[in-house]
């Protein structure tokens, strides 16, 4: 007697916990509303629910719902209409002087390489363009073709190596952009073009050279006060050669850090 | 008085800076949050078909304008296999005629003669370290991802005459590439490559082979890849 009453008493007690648990789950079905608007539950539930026609009293329940239900899904579309999320420009470049170091070698030339070393300096007028100049230190040398054709053909060709150039430059940023290395972390860039004028020195006579450039470029933005840069730069001039003027083309790729002139930012909002 | 009203502004601020910190990052709801999260996949699980035209850099005597097809199928957004085929037409420089009509001047039996990249045919596995997103002109959003190539296969050496023979190579490179999608199924393929074939460049001026050597090929390249399926899945 004394065994089924403790029974009966732990019954009592199971089934008093699980009651809540059941009246919980069973909520969802029978208040679409608590639903989330946009979930295929509650679109469901909506149109095809059709209040039974001797039930006055829930029918107005239900249009409730309904219209609470329509209410918030508008509310949320507004909603989604008007807030809009924007990551800030980690590097700010308007007003700012980007100071630059580096280096590069001439791309595919057939004959002669040449290795340079270069500085330059500037100015960003907003965040899409830049004025400034440079000056490059090249440094050549006769390739194996050249000695080849030397050698196997009795020819000496005219050999013609920049010995200096210095541009004055326009630059021009069209791209902004970011990127990340297996999700590790994420690194905002720009990508620019150049177009500029400006003279050289080469091994043919001593007179300064008039030349053009044009070239494209990717900034990665290291910290707010650092960047580098890799570059394509097609450096274009005319060579009096003994034979004759020819026009030359030299296509320089390099790398530069660029060193950014006062070294913070400030935000006019900080989010 | 003045001593009471310092000592509670020296509490107040002490408070503020012990609790600024924490307000600020409590503030803060992407704080140690994934940097990359719910990334469009664009590559993965799919299959690219790139047409290829591309041209050799460099060359002193013959410059080879390659044409061809490249497949990738994409392990991982990461991740691709894959080979291309491609088919080499050589056009000759201002070097090759000059040295050509100097030569001949002392030399009535010389004619000059070069070799050229006549076929590709290269297995590759692809690496695209680098994904990412741009803007151009500041409008919508285009993704874009840089790979790094390993190449592997033959090279079919062609020449400008007789005395150069014909042949097959062992052909080892590698590469970088830039893919910019214009849409889920289209995109644009650059790159840049150097590749090593075993060929003697030219003839010397007695007509006879210049000596064998291996040599590196630098080749630029632009495609269009179409990707399939058209559907691009969404990451974690």
């Amino acid at each position: 007697m004394r065994k089924s009453s403790m029974a009966l008493l732990a019954t009592l007690t199971l089934v008093w916990f699980a009651l809540p648990a059941v009246s919980a789950e069973a909520q969802p079905a029978d208040a679409p509303a608590a639903a989330p608007p946009d979930s295929k539950e509650s679109e469901a539930a909506k149109p095809d629910q059709a209040p039974p026609a001797n039930t006055a009293p829930m029918t107005g329940k239900r249009k409730r719902e309904r219209l609470s239900v329509e209410l918030a899904r508008q509310g949320e579309a507004e909603l989604r209409k008007s807030v809009r999320v924007f990551q800030q420009r980690y590097l700010l470049k308007a007003g700012r002087v980007e100071l630059l170091l580096g280096g590069g070698t001439t791309i595919g030339d057939p004959l002669v390489n040449h290795l340079s070393a270069d500085a330059g300096l500037l100015f960003h007028i907003n965040e899409e363009w830049a004025v400034g100049g440079w000056g490059s230190k090249p440094f050549g040398e006769a390739n194996e073709t050249f000695l080849a054709i030397q050698r196997d053909f009795g020819l000496f060709p005219e050999r013609s190596f920049i010995q200096g150039m210095g541009f004055a430059e326009v630059q021009w940023s069209p791209v902004f952009g970011k990127f990340s290395s297996f999700g590790v972390a994420v690194l905002q860039m720009d990508a620019y073009l150049l177009a500029g004028a400006g003279a050289l020195r080469t091994t043919i006579g001593e007179d300064i050279k008039p030349a053009g450039q044009i070239g494209a470029g990717l900034r990665i933005h290291l910290l707010r006060a650092l960047t580098l840069s890799f570059e394509i730069r097609d450096i274009v001039f005319q060579e009096s050669f003994k034979l004759g003027d020819r026009m030359m083309q030299h296509l320089f790729g390099g790398v530069r850090i660029g060193l950014w002139i006062p070294p913070t930012v400030q935000y006019r909002y900080q989010r | 008085m003045k001593f009471r009203r310092l000592a509670i502004a020296l509490v107040v601020v002490a408070l503020a800076s012990i609790f600024a910190p924490s307000l600020a990052l409590a503030d803060d709801v992407l704080a140690g949050a994934k940097p990359v999260r719910r990334s469009l996949l664009m590559r993965e699980s799919r299959h690219e078909v790139t047409g290829l035209a591309g041209m050799t850099l460099g060359d002193p005597y013959v410059r080879n304008i390659l044409l061809g097809a490249r497949y990738d199928m994409h392990l991982y957004d990461w991740l691709s296999f894959g080979g291309r085929l491609q088919v080499g037409l050589p056009v000759t420089t201002e070097t090759y005629d000059e040295v050509d009509t100097k030569v001949t001047r002392t030399n009535d039996t010389f004619a000059m003669e070069a070799t050229s990249l006549r076929l590709l045919g290269l297995a590759h596995v692809s690496v695209s370290p680098l994904v990412g997103k741009l803007l151009i002109f500041g409008e919508s959003p285009t993704q874009y991802d840089i790979h790094v190539d390993l190449l592997g296969g033959i090279a079919g050496i062609g020449s400008t005459g007789d005395a150069l023979t014909s042949g097959v190579s062992l052909a080892l490179g590698v590469g970088a590439g830039f893919r910019l999608f214009f849409s889920d199924v289209l995109a644009l393929n650059m790159g840049l490559e150097t590749l090593t074939a075993d060929r003697a460049l030219a003839v010397n001026r007695d007509s006879k082979e210049a000596g064998k050597k291996l040599r590196f090929n630098t080749m630029l390249t632009i495609g269009v890849s179409f990707f399939m399926p058209p559907k691009v899945r969404r990451g974690q």
